[in-house]
Formats: structure tokens, C-alpha cells, sequence
């Protein structure tokens, strides 16, 4: 009767790095893309509020008024992003209803 | 048979690395020409912002036509400091903010709004992100503003009414150095 398995291949170590590197690709693999596809990784990174979102709006308001974007700023990130000019609520210009330009506290005469 | 190996392992980590990697090393780099891109626009905004501050017409009657080619002077300095080539795709367009319709005098001056894809590659996505750049360096009066109220003054002391050649007389004024 023919050998129905040749035990051979257990007497060396051929293959044994091949299979540790499939069963950690494999291990590596699922592990990504379980973090992938997780609701809160996804919202973390490209979400709403995510990172990226955060990056953005923080170059888009320290360009435009030259300080930090902060977690105060963060909620009325639209209306000051939106301002027109109508009001004197410039982030560079007013701070917590004070500015550090001054100016005479009455208007020179016209005539 | 084909000899057993380990070639291709390397190969088969440097693709799983390198897309990352590359997605990153691009973001940075787009990130890093936004910044300077924007260094860029500030600077011409600000050139062109001086150009308004004192920009004037030699025209004397009309009062609005100072601020006018004070503007325009404004756009053509914006334009030589931002020459189309430095920027590809530019997409702003320079705006004063006029001292007769500015409600605040603080804010007098140019600003510009423009966009700019956030990254190229995959790693950040390619949504735009605007940017405004803004210099409110203000508007000295013009020729025309000062010849009027100097005429005005005139006409206080003679007591003739401006607007019919009230200042044409002769009169001694007195500058209190305000």
C-alpha cells in the first residue's frame, strides 16, 4: 500500500517562513480593514468634524485672520467665515469686545 | 520546478507601504504649496492695499474718481505681484472695501478670496479650501476730498457759498496742527 502522506516535509523548515508571513499579511490585513471600515475611524479621519476637516478650517481661519483656530472658535466657525465687514467682530481686530488698535475717543471736527 | 523563495517579499511590502506613504508624502507637499501660495497672495494683496491707500486721479471735480483709480491702481499692482503663471488656476478676484460704503473705517482697504484643493492624492481628498487675504491699510483723502474742504474752509471765512466759487477769493487760513 502507497504512502498516503509523505511525512518527509515535516522532517524540515522549507515553507515556514512563507506560512508565518501569510498568517500575519492575513492577521494584518483584517486588522486594517476592520479599522477602515469603522464608523468611528471613517468619522475620525474624513468625517463632519474629522481630522481633515479640523485641518482644513484651521488654514482657512489662521490665513484669514492670523490666529489660531480654536475649540471656542469652532462653533461659530461659519458665521466668521462669512463676515462681512458689517460689524466690527474681525477676530484680528476685536477680542473679547476689546481691540488693540486705538484710536481718539471722539471724532476729529470736520470743520 | 520553480526553486522555492522568499523573492518578492520585499516587493510585496514596499506596494503595501508605499501607496500610504506616497498619499502622505503628497499631502504634505500640496499642503506646503498652499502655504507658500498663500505667503504669496498675502504679499500682493498688501502691495496692492498700499497702491489704495494713496492712489489718486488727477481729476478735481469729481470726488468719487480718485477711489476709483485708486482701485485700479490697486488691481494692477495685485496683478504685477501675482503674475498668472506663479499661481496655476488663481481663482480670486481683488475687492476693495471703499471708505464711503465701509461701514467701519477699520476695514478699509483690498482683500481677495480664492481656493485651493486641499491635497492631490487620496490621503485628505481633493475638496477645496477657501482663503481670504486682507489688508485694510485705508484710504488717504484724495486730491479732490482736500481741495473741497480746504474750499470749504475758504468759503467759512468769507462766508460765500462753496458750490458757486466760494473759495476763488483770497484768504488767510490758519492750520491748528490737527
Amino acid at each position: 500500500m502507497e504512502k498516503s502522506f509523505n511525512l518527509g516535509i515535516l522532517k524540515n523548515n522549507i515553507g515556514q517562513s512563507a506560512v508565518e508571513y501569510i498568517l500575519l499579511l492575513a492577521v494584518i490585513s483584517s486588522l486594517s480593514y476592520t479599522f477602515y471600515n469603522n464608523k468611528k475611524f471613517k468619522s475620525f479621519l474624513a468625517g463632519k468634524d474629522g481630522m481633515f476637516a479640523t485641518m482644513k478650517k484651521g488654514i482657512s481661519y489662521s490665513y484669514r485672520y492670523g490666529v489660531e483656530y480654536s475649540q471656542e472658535v469652532s462653533g461659530s466657525y461659519d458665521e466668521k467665515m462669512q463676515f462681512e465687514y458689517t460689524t466690527n467682530a474681525h477676530d484680528t481686530y476685536v477680542k473679547d469686545g476689546k481691540s488693540r488698535f486705538f484710536t481718539g475717543t471722539d471724532a476729529y471736527p470736520k470743520n | 520546478m520553480k526553486e522555492k523563495n522568499n523573492k518578492g517579499q520585499s516587493t510585496i511590502e514596499f506596494i503595501l507601504t508605499f501607496t500610504a506613504a506616497v498619499g502622505f508624502i503628497f499631502l504634505f507637499l500640496k499642503m506646503a504649496l498652499n502655504y507658500t501660495n498663500g505667503y504669496i497672495v498675502h504679499h500682493a494683496t498688501f502691495m496692492a492695499s498700499r497702491a489704495y491707500l494713496v492712489g489718486d486721479a488727477e481729476d478735481y471735480s469729481n470726488l468719487s474718481s480718485g477711489d476709483e483709480k485708486a482701485f485700479k491702481l490697486a488691481q494692477s499692482v495685485f496683478s504685477k505681484n501675482l503674475p498668472s503663471a506663479l499661481i496655476p488656476n488663481f481663482n480670486g478676484t481683488l475687492k476693495q472695501n471703499n471708505p464711503d460704503s465701509t461701514k467701519f473705517s477699520a476695514f478699509v482697504g483690498v482683500w481677495v478670496e480664492y481656493s485651493q484643493a486641499f491635497s492631490l492624492g487620496f490621503v485628505g481628498g481633493k475638496d477645496q479650501v477657501a482663503y481670504r487675504s486682507e489688508s485694510f491699510l485705508g484710504r488717504e483723502p484724495t486730491r479732490a476730498e482736500s481741495t473741497a474742504q480746504v474750499c470749504q474752509a475758504i468759503a467759512s471765512v468769507t462766508g460765500q457759498d462753496p458750490k458757486s466759487g466760494g473759495c476763488s477769493m483770497q484768504a488767510t487760513l490758519d492750520d491748528n496742527g490737527g
